[in-house]
């Protein structure tokens, strides 16, 4: 059996022999000692090489392929270290350009409902032309609301600075004021659907945001430097549109 | 040595042009070899329904898409940014952080010679391209095309389906007007909502900024897209082809008369420092913006899980339908279910368009949120009323024939007369429509001199229409002996 079959592949592989049926029979001649002295039929041995030339042709591409995404990967771009966004000034002034300033006359002038009198936008910590999702707001939040997370730190819990993407779908919220006057229903408001984000955490409390139940706003964490007056953001505490992921 | 053969058919006389019919039969020969004469492409003698044949009138859609999508190529710059307010009485220098894409956009429209024809047909295209293909589905769907081994074709043609629309979607995006961020936010949003592979699928597809996005969606729509789409098409192609000339250029020229008269405008530049303004998406898109206007509805399953079933039980039809019959008559079922699946995309789009209270302005609060009982029960009754009917209806029809073939009575059907023109008729409008299109190219020329853009576009299309008119009269008038 073994010896008819090992010269069939012969003659197909070697077009050049003149006579077709008379070249079998000289070979299996040759063949049978070949093979009994190698213990590998030369068939095994081409589809072995076969095998063996596939696997590694493919896997000359494992390591390229295997450091994350690679090519298809996002140009990602340095963030910004620490920056100063703001200022604040224990005492505040009437000709004063920082946020308690600001504050105080909107309270005196009667301005307390437009919440943009006394906030500020600013990118971080990336650029605006890199992404529009990191737009940012610091705002002096109006007297009774404290931020939870300084409550100790006797600048900073009248200060909040969240991220502006919407967690629903990516609209920029505004800082606005819902609902009747008195109530103190100060929010971040979704131009798009509706969505409403507590300003002091920006945990969602109405719209599409809330009844889905998606994440807070990230949060830009902040440092004082009483000397200046100067309010730094340091790092972004999740992933804009996607919310606080810790 | 061919020259005797050709002198020979053309009784014993050499022409003039001899030689070139020569090279022309040469070429023609050896054309054979190639795969383009293995196309059976017919060109009908007489009218036939243009419905039989709207896959073709899609694939012509498509290359005038790709024509004018290659001459755009030249103007647009893929670059994304905030561009500083320009200074009055200086020269202005864009920066590196400015918003080109858009303002190539509008100097394409408002600068460039031909750009506001090109920009326009390629967006009125589009449009057409994507109509085109949802009719063509349709019609076959009732014309009961997918089974009898048509089964790949049907296959293919669904993704194709979905696959035009996803170019259509990077083309509307790169324009970067308020339009097509929204767009870009509701994509990506729902891209990173998908389990497991969403936020990796999502720095893949849109980048991390918008710059990276811009070049993203312009390597998609430009080539990758277009490539993938040729690729698909090549298995939907089906042996026999149609291209009705007349027909053709009929299509051609409503897609200039519409660019003519609505014009598109390019929309309101995205700024990211402004406040988010709202519009309606793209026609093809209200009924997915409807879904995931619904309030309570998460925006994965708004967008991607109910279109995907949708797409899916469309898919799988032919897998389901496995009789034999084709005609509407003997499919009730699926005949009521395409009816009322019409009448489902009607309705989403409808509410895809409709703000909760129209009278207010779109910007104010909770305008775009849906009721979603509200919502879902029109759907409902809306589905289910036209299935209902439908389905009766044919069951009546199929019974009523019935009765009449167990009565041996022949079964009425209206022939319809062809009404021929006389001599008069054929020679009066033969004569008309070429001084029309004399005119009107007189007419174009007029208009292009006083930039009368929108103008010449619609005279364009007129003189395609007419164009196709002339054709049509002729071959009618050429079967009639008189």
């Amino acid at each position: 059996m073994s010896d008819e079959k090992k010269p069939t592949p012969q003659p197909s592989a070697t077009p050049s022999p003149s006579a077709k049926p008379p070249a079998v029979p000289p070979q299996p001649a040759k063949q049978p000692s070949t093979a009994k002295a190698t213990a590998i039929s030369r068939r095994a041995f081409v589809v072995g090489a076969l095998g063996a030339s596939t696997l590694l042709a493919i896997g000359a591409f494992a390591l390229p392929s295997a450091p994350s995404t690679g090519i298809l990967g996002p140009l990602v771009p340095a963030k910004q270290g620490p920056t100063v966004v703001a200022n604040y000034q224990t005492q505040p002034t009437s000709t004063g350009t920082d946020l308690n300033s600001k504050y105080q006359n909107a309270v005196s002038s009667g301005n307390l409902y437009a919440l943009s009198n006394y906030s500020e936008f600013f990118y971080f910590p990336y650029p605006v032309a890199d992404s529009p999702y990191y737009k940012n707001v610091i705002i002096r939040l109006p007297d009774p609301l404290v931020n939870p997370y300084y409550s100790n730190d006797d600048v900073l819990k009248h200060v909040a600075a969240l991220n502006l993407t919407c967690v629903h779908l990516r609209c920029i919220v505004n800082p606005g004021y819902a609902g009747n006057p008195g109530s103190g229903e100060f929010r971040l408001q979704c131009p798009c659907h509706g969505s409403q984000y507590r300003l002091t955490d920006g945990v969602p409390v109405a719209g599409p945001a809330y009844d889905l139940g998606l994440l807070p706003l990230p949060r830009v964490t902040l440092s004082y430097d009483s000397t200046t007056g100067n309010i730094t953001a340091k790092d972004l505490d999740g992933q804009a549109g996607i919310g606080r992921t810790d | 040595m061919g020259k005797p053969e050709l002198a020979g058919q053309t009784s014993g006389k050499k022409g003039v042009l001899d030689p070139i019919i020569a090279l022309l039969r040469w070429t023609w020969d050896r054309l054979e070899r190639t795969l383009l004469l293995a196309l059976k492409i017919v060109f009908p003698s007489r009218f036939i329904s243009p419905l039989g044949f709207l896959g073709m009138l899609t694939v012509i859609v498509f290359l005038i898409l790709g024509i004018t999508g290659a001459l755009l190529l030249f103007h647009f710059q893929p670059i994304f940014g905030d561009c500083p307010p320009p200074t009055p009485g200086t020269t202005y220098v864009p920066s590196s952080t400015c918003n080109s894409a858009f303002n190539s956009v509008a100097s394409i429209n408002n600068q460039v010679n031909w750009g506001f024809l090109v920009r326009n047909i390629h967006y009125q295209a589009s449009n057409a391209m994507v109509l085109l293909a949802v009719m063509h589905m349709f019609y076959q769907y009732f014309a009961g095309r997918y089974k009898l081994r048509y089964e790949i074709l049907w296959v293919t043609g669904i993704i194709l389906g979905v696959v035009t629309i996803i170019e259509a979607y990077t083309g509307y995006d790169l324009i970067f007007n308020i339009r097509g961020q929204l767009a870009i936010n509701i994509g990506q949003t729902l891209t990173y909502y998908t389990p497991v592979l969403g936020a990796n699928l999502a720095q893949i597809i849109f980048g991390f900024s918008f710059n990276d996005l811009t070049i993203r969606f312009y390597a998609f729509h430009v080539f990758i897209i277009p490539i993938i789409m040729l690729a698909i098409m090549s298995v939907h192609l089906p042996k026999n082809l149609v291209l009705d000339i007349p027909v053709a250029s009929a299509i051609t020229g409503i897609i200039l008369i519409l660019g003519g008269l609505f014009p598109v405008e390019v929309g309101v530049r995205y700024d990211p420092n402004q406040l988010t303004q709202i519009t309606f998406p793209e026609w093809y898109f209200t009924s997915l913006y409807a879904f995931i206007r619904v309030q309570r509805l998460a925006p994965f399953i708004a967008g991607a899980i109910i279109p995907g079933i949708f797409v899916l039980i469309f898919t799988l039809v032919p897998f389901f339908d496995r009789g034999r019959k084709i005609a509407m008559i003997d499919r009730p079922f699926w005949v009521a279910l395409g009816v009322a699946s019409l009448g489902q995309i009607a309705i989403v789009t409808v509410w895809g368009f409709r703000a909760s209270n129209p009278f207010q302005p779109l910007l104010s609060e909770e305008q775009l949120l849906i009721d979603p009982a509200l919502f879902a029960g029109s759907l409902l009754i809306a589905t289910a009323l036209a299935y209902g009917f439908v389905y009766a209806f044919v069951r009546w029809r199929r019974a009523k024939l019935d009765a009449l073939r167990a009565a041996k009575k022949p079964i009425p059907y209206r022939k319809v007369q062809p009404y021929f023109l006389s001599k008069g008729e054929v020679y009066s409008l033969l004569g008309g429509l070429v001084l029309l299109q004399a005119f009107l190219d007189l007419a174009i020329f007029r208009a292009f001199l006083d930039t009368l853009n929108n103008f010449a576009l619609l005279e364009i299309g007129m003189v395609f229409v007419a164009f196709a008119a002339t054709v049509h009269i002729y071959r009618v008038s050429v079967q009639v002996k008189y």
